[in-house]
């Protein structure tokens, strides 16, 4: 009965068409720059309504004819109201005007700000490009990734580690989008600097929780990531030179108002560095390490119903060793390559298409020689892909969204090639595997009532591992090869498919308080096979195949949203439970040498996981003092019937406690504050429980998976920045950043180290552990004209 | 691969880090009984018996004595016959077997005896190794059954070795094989050797190796010298022959399950300490609750060069 009156409520809106409507469209663009602007609200004082700007700074609304007052607000932008009088279907395209500073009054606004109340999002997170420069940076290198693990629900992979785990899911479980195209494996070092650089980002969104239909693939999150488009005003340089590497970005208009461009490129320069201590009669000398990234962008606008966009990355890390007198030499290089191309074109004020093609790759290679012995190592994975979305605005209720989706996988899992002179070893050549992913969707973000707000949506997606592909057949008894089975090339190895409903749910409790509900089921078809404890440029991504199901996951969430003081203070607190079948580990005991000449997956084992907790966040989004506190209480478990004995076990990244403090204060003009504090309960690690002698040597017998706990990890940092004197033309800061203020030695990982002799009654034998950085003072000179 | 990694982790330790003891408690099982036999060709099998430690965080350990386990049941078969084997110890033996027991432990004297070391064998020349036949093990010891099975392969034969100088050196290097593996593929080694001035045969890390990679191919391959106790004094020469020594080499053929175990192991003596590998459990060959190590059956084949 209630349905049916939910129903015929909304109808009776839809339907009861009095009055004249017209469609207010247009985008919201940075005056001074000419760059769209995402995510931004502008609010219809008398409907009590707002309407957003969509990814590409697109916003359509249709409402009754009349009399309206539009307040347009964003961050670091002036509040923007203006009265219009909508007659019929107008295009208004509105510009902002940044504030000139982050104390500046008008950012001490009472704006409607009060979207994470009124959305239906629950577990998403809008980052700006400028908050998370605010920050300490470890080192002097601002990295967004970092910034998101001190989001509640988000931990840091480790030390200095950009990677990160989301609401109990694995690392392969978020979707890292750059310009919407997906990226493998975005750190560089073995994770302690991400890949993006933050000169070329304009701001981020990571979904957590309710994920929209849109988007899919992954499991546990999706961080969307977009780059700026380029000035199309005046030519822009900036800058900075930091202790590990040094940045430039150069924008301007190709034609003013109607193009533009940006290119962006950053390199370490460690390497440089390191150069006089290496003496050339060094065993080491000629052994170097260095990473760059190059982002470029252009973007085009031919009406104003019709832009392109074209946007690429390339990033590298170099490693180089050798050692002369022992004849050994080795090569380790890997990077990820991506490239959008992107068109939007408006069929009509209501109805907004994207289309883009896409590319990305990751590669790893290894190449070592010892004197006659050359061992060559590669992996990686290629994607070419393409999408359509639409997005309709029949209505301000409704905002409705379908599209479809295409990629083509190639992925190289580790194949490897060795040879010892004039002799070829037969490693089994290089194993490619191929296969097509496809999805559809539709969903709609609409107001049943003023109160009620929901959002529903479908995506079904299909899986299609094809041939060319050899599969290993084991011996159920001996576990040894018995068969192999070849495939053709595209004939079908494995087909899954399925649907993926999403729904989320607001309900207003007053102007400032709300509840939400929502639920999800995502597929995920590709998987990341990582035989370490620590995550590496070695891991390889693989396909669902026959023998690999798709990862299925469901996630169950409600939260309870309240801001007060004019939403100044945003809090919420929100509940997930989350289920994962077909998780894939390598089998206890896999050695990377199993991999050869046999099916990567031959060494998978498969289970589920679940974790449940709760987030709170606290956050004060304006003012001299502004930033946030999240802590969340979780639990992260895991359950294969081949390891740890069938037994229920923690994950690695289950993380009891997790709380970080984010803050930043701005005195004066001038100088700028900031401050970061994490705390959070130690990893799980699995260690020998007790030893014996093999012949003649100390050997361990390992212990229940994952059952002893590090101590716990807590650091502080803080940062200050200094403006310099500023010339209409030419600005400069520096900014100083100490990371673990009180030289805290977290531990990194532990190991058992013996000493002595067991036959004299020496031996000793001790847990050590291993800390990776004390207190590290940075100093990074920012510059722009 | 695992090369990358040995040369990285000190990278990072010698950039920031800092290593002191972890403040960890580890509860210990101590339930364990050990078995390291072997058995060869012409000669009888040798098993030694102990027991696991706990691991006490920062405690000492007593004596290797009390590790050894006295009294066992042990016995081994090969299908047609079966002989109980003796638990012989060093003070029980003449001073004259020293060396031989030195060469079957890889202890010198002196700490055999004061250690006196204890080990379970035969002179039952009836179950003394054959090529190609199959060894069962049993053990009954500290209230468990166990038991184990291997076979001794035929050996593949070295075509030759010889001793070459490693990179621009010109006074060490390493010993060099030639190698014909057979056609058929599950063919696995170990390789052990020693100066005609050690008393044992050694192994060295990454000793084992099988011919996945190498099926029925004639290839060649070189070693390092294995850890020698003594080799402390002399640091810029460990892991190196020097012209002038006389390299015997022992390769021997396994069995699948033992190459397991000695790569399992040898796997993990590399990378225990190590942040980017995972804890690699070693794969035994021995069946029955509450037992560890392994029981080997080598094929031999023997080899001498004189290093120039």
């Amino acid at each position: 009965m209630k349905s049916l009156f939910l129903i015929a409520t909304f109808i009776g809106f839809s339907l009861g068409i009095f009055a004249q409507k017209a469609t207010v469209s247009g985008y919201v663009t940075d005056k001074n720059t000419g760059e769209n602007l995402f995510n931004c609200g502008i609010f219809i004082k008398e409907l009590n309504k707002t309407a957003y700007t969509n990814d590409y700074g697109f916003y359509s609304f249709t409402i009754d004819t009349g009399s309206y007052t539009l307040r347009i607000a964003y961050a670091m932008m002036r509040t923007y109201e203006m009265k219009v009088h909508v007659t019929r279907d107008v295009r208004l395209n509105i510009p902002m005007i940044p504030v000139e500073t982050m104390i500046d009054e008008v950012t001490v606004t009472t704006e409607k700000a009060d979207k994470n109340t009124k959305s239906t999002d629950l577990g998403k997170v809008e980052l700006t490009i400028e908050k998370v420069k605010s920050l300490p940076a470890f080192l002097g290198e601002v990295d967004v990734l970092k910034t998101i693990q001190l989001l509640p629900g988000v931990l840091a992979a480790g030390e200095g580690n950009s990677g990160f785990y989301v609401r109990g899911g694995g690392p392969d479980q978020n979707l890292v989008l750059l310009d919407e195209a997906p990226v493998y494996n975005a750190s560089h070092l073995f994770g302690f600097f991400s890949v993006f650089n933050a000169d070329a980002v304009s701001g981020l969104d990571l979904y957590k929780g309710s994920m929209p239909a849109q988007y899919g693939g992954r499991l546990a999150s999706v961080l969307d990531i977009s780059m700026k488009e380029g000035n199309n005003q005046k030519v822009k340089v900036d800058g900075g030179i930091g202790l590990i590497s040094s940045r430039l970005t150069v924008q301007g208009p190709i034609k003013k108002d109607t193009s533009a461009f940006i290119i962006s490129a950053r390199r370490t320069y460690i390497d440089v560095l390191m150069k006089p201590f290496i003496k050339k009669d060094s065993p080491f000398a000629g052994s170097a390490y260095y990473f760059y990234d190059l982002n470029a962008k252009v973007n085009y606008k031919f009406t104003d119903k019709d832009r392109i966009f074209l946007s690429g990355y390339f990033g590298k890390d170099v490693f180089n060793l050798n050692n002369v007198q022992d004849d050994f030499a080795m090569k380790i290089p890997w990077g990820n390559a991506t490239g959008t191309a992107r068109w939007n074109h408006l069929f009509s004020d209501k109805l907004f298409m994207n289309v883009t093609g896409l590319f990305s790759k990751y590669d790893f290679k290894f190449e070592g020689s010892q004197d006659q012995f050359k061992f060559g190592l590669k992996s990686g994975i290629m994607d070419y892909s393409g999408k359509v979305d639409f997005q309709y605005f029949p209505s301000l209720r409704h905002n409705i969204r379908f599209g479809a989706y295409y990629v083509h996988h190639r992925f190289i899992p580790s194949s490897a090639s060795a040879s010892s002179g004039e002799t070829e070893f037969d490693v089994g050549g290089t194993v490619k595997l191929f296969a097509h992913e496809a999805a559809v969707y539709v969903g709609d973000d609409f107001d049943i009532t003023d109160m009620l707000r929901i959002n529903v949506g479908v995506r079904y997606s299909f899986f299609n591992h094809i041939g060319p592909f050899t599969r290993y057949v084991k011996d159920p008894t001996t576990g040894k090869n018995s068969d192999t089975l070849n495939y053709a090339k595209g004939e079908s190895v494995a087909l899954y498919h399925g649907p993926e409903p999403r729904i989320s749910i607001r309900y207003s409790l007053t102007q400032n308080a709300s509840l939400k509900a929502g639920f999800t089921r995502n597929l995920q078809f590709i998987h990341l096979a990582s035989l370490s404890t620590v995550s590496l440029p070695t891991d390889v991504w693989i396909p669902s195949t026959d023998r690999v199901k798709p990862q299925l996951g469901y996630q169950y969430s409600v939260g309870y949203f309240q801001n007060f003081k004019d939403n100044t203070y945003e809090t919420s607190v929100e509940l997930y439970y989350k289920e994962m079948k077909n998780q894939v580990e390598y089998r206890e005991g896999a050695l990377p040498d199993d991999d050869v000449k046999d099916n990567i997956d031959n060494n998978f084992v498969f289970g589920k996981g679940w974790s449940y907790g709760a987030e709170f966040f606290v956050k004060k989004r304006t003012g001299k003092f502004n930033g946030w506190v999240g802590y969340t209480l979780a639990w992260t478990k895991r359950q294969f019937p081949d390891i740890n004995f069938g037994e229920v076990y923690y994950a690695k990244y289950d993380r009891r406690h997790d709380l970080s403090v984010a803050l930043s204060y701005d005195p004066t003009k001038k100088v700028s504050l900031g401050l970061v504090f994490i705390y959070a309960t130690g990893n799980a690690i699995t260690l020998p429980v007790s030893w014996y002698l093999i012949d003649n040597r100390i050997t361990y017998e390992y212990g229940q998976r994952n059952s002893l706990r590090m101590r716990p990890y807590h650091r502080l940092d803080l940062s200050v920045t200094l403006k310099g004197k500023e010339t209409k033309k030419f600005k400069s800061s520096w900014n100083f950043s100490i990371y673990n203020v009180y030289s805290r030695l977290n531990p990194y990982f532990i190991y058992i180290d013996s000493d002595g002799d067991p036959y004299d009654g020496s031996l000793t034998i001790k847990a050590k552990q291993v800390s990776l950085f004390p207190i590290l003072p940075s100093v990074t000179w920012n510059f722009n004209f | 691969m695992k090369k990358i990694i040995y040369i990285l982790c000190p990278l990072f330790m010698l950039l920031q880090s800092c290593v002191r003891d972890a403040d960890i408690e580890i509860p210990g099982t101590v339930d364990k009984v050990v078995i390291e036999g072997y058995i060869e060709p012409g000669q009888p099998p040798i098993v030694f018996l102990t027991r696991n430690k706990p691991y006490f965080g920062t405690n000492n350990f007593g004596s290797f004595n009390e590790m050894l386990i006295h009294g066992a049941y042990v016995s081994v078969s090969n299908g047609t016959h079966t002989t109980v084997l003796n638990e012989i110890c060093a003070s029980s033996l003449p001073d004259s077997l020293l060396p031989l027991l030195s060469a079957i432990t890889g202890l010198d004297s002196a700490t055999i005896q004061t250690i006196d070391f204890c080990l379970y064998t035969t002179l039952d020349m009836a179950i003394w190794g054959e090529e190609g036949k199959t060894y069962s093990l049993i053990v009954n010891a500290e209230g468990k059954s166990l038991t184990a099975k291997t076979k001794i392969p035929f050996p593949t034969q070295l075509d030759s070795i010889w001793y070459k100088h490693e990179g621009t050196y010109t006074d060490r290097g390493f010993c060099w094989a030639r190698v014909k593996d057979p056609d058929t593929l599950g063919n696995s080694y170990r390789w052990f050797a020693k100066r005609s001035t050690d008393y044992a045969f050694n192994a060295p890390i990454g000793s084992a190796f099988n011919d996945k990679f190498i099926n029925g191919q004639e290839f060649e391959f070189a070693y390092n010298r294995a850890y020698t106790p003594g080799d402390d004094d002399n640091p810029d020469f460990i892991g190196y022959f020097v012209p002038g020594d006389t390299i015997i080499v022992r390769f021997t053929s396994i069995d699948e399950d033992v190459y397991e175990f000695w790569r399992t192991y040898e796997t993990q003596v590399v990378s225990n300490g190590n942040p980017f590998a995972a804890p690699t459990p070693i794969r035994s060959n021995i069946k029955g609750e509450g037992g560890l190590g392994v029981w080997s059956g080598y094929g031999v084949w023997y080899d001498t060069t004189v290093a120039q």
